[in-house]
C-alpha cells in the first residue's frame, strides 16, 4: 500500500488542520462567552426590563429568560461545533499518517453524522425563540432580522456524513482483508 | 498453517539474503519477512512471479502443503 504523504508534508493536510484549530478555538470561545452571557442576563434582568420601561418599551416579562434560553441553545450549537471539528481534526491527521480506513473512523464520522442531525434539531427552538424575540423587538420599533432557511444543506451533510462513514467501515474491512497479504 | 513456504531454503541454495531477494522483487525486508515466517494471509502472483524469476524455481518449489 502506497504511503500518503504526512500532514507536515502534504499542503492541504496542512492547511486544513490549521484551519480546524482555528475554528475550534473560536467556537470554542464564542460557546464559552455566550454562556457566560445567560446568567448574566438573569441576574440583571429586573435592571434591563427597568431601563427598557423607562425608555417606554414595554416587553414582555418573558422576554429575558427567553433570550437566555436562546443564548443557552446558541452556547449548545457552539460545543456541538467544537466536538465536530474536533472529531473531523482526528480523522484529518489519521489521513495524515497513512492509516485513514480504521474502525475508529468510521465510528468518527457516523458521531458527526448524529451531532449534525442534533445541531440541526437545535436550530428549531432557536429559530421559533429568535423569530418570537425578533417580533417583540419590531413591536417595540426596533428591527431584529431573523434568517429561516430551508435545512436542505444541512439535511445532505447529514446523509453525506452518515454515508461516509458506511464507507469507512467497509473500507476498514477490506483493509484487514489486505493485510497480511505480500 | 497448512500452507508452507519453502523460501529459507531457497535462499540458501542460491546464496542469496532476504535484504537482496527483497531489493530484486521490489518488497519491502517486512513483508518478506513476513512471507518467510509463514505468517502471510495471502500472496499475490506478481510477488509469486517475482521470487520465481528471481531464486529460478516454480511455484511448488516456494510453496507446499500440509495437512
Amino acid at each position: 500500500m502506497a504511503a500518503m504523504p504526512s500532514v507536515t508534508r502534504d499542503p492541504l493536510l496542512g492547511f486544513a488542520r490549521i484551519i480546524l484549530i482555528f475554528f475550534t478555538a473560536l467556537f470554542a470561545f464564542a460557546g464559552i462567552a455566550v454562556l457566560l452571557g445567560v446568567p448574566a442576563l438573569l441576574i440583571f434582568q429586573s435592571d434591563i426590563l427597568a431601563e427598557l420601561a423607562a425608555d417606554g418599551k414595554n416587553v414582555p416579562t418573558a422576554l429575558i429568560p427567553g433570550i437566555a434560553l436562546l443564548l443557552g441553545f446558541v452556547a449548545l450549537l457552539m460545543g456541538l461545533m467544537v466536538y465536530f471539528l474536533l472529531l473531523l481534526r482526528r480523522i484529518v491527521l489519521s489521513v495524515g499518517e497513512g492509516d485513514p480506513f480504521i474502525p475508529e473512523n468510521a465510528r468518527r464520522l457516523s458521531r458527526m453524522g448524529w451531532t449534525a442531525l442534533i445541531g440541526q434539531l437545535v436550530t428549531i427552538p432557536v429559530g421559533a425563540l429568535g423569530t418570537w424575540i425578533a417580533r417583540i423587538a419590531a413591536d417595540s420599533g426596533r428591527n431584529a432580522d431573523v434568517d429561516l432557511s430551508f435545512p436542505g444543506g444541512g439535511l445532505l451533510l447529514i446523509l453525506t456524513l452518515f454515508i461516509l462513514a458506511r464507507v469507512f467501515r467497509q473500507g476498514a474491512e477490506m483493509r484487514d482483508d489486505l493485510e497480511g497479504t505480500v | 498453517m497448512p500452507v508452507l513456504v519453502k523460501l529459507d531454503d531457497l535462499l540458501h541454495d542460491r546464496r542469496m539474503t532476504l535484504t537482496e531477494l527483497a531489493d530484486k522483487v521490489g518488497l519491502t525486508l517486512a513483508n518478506l519477512s513476513i512471507l518467510k515466517t509463514g505468517k502471510a494471509k495471502a500472496i499475490r502472483f506478481s510477488t509469486l512471479e517475482a521470487i520465481c524469476r528471481e531464486l529460478d524455481c516454480q511455484p511448488g518449489d516456494l510453496l507446499g502443503y500440509e495437512d
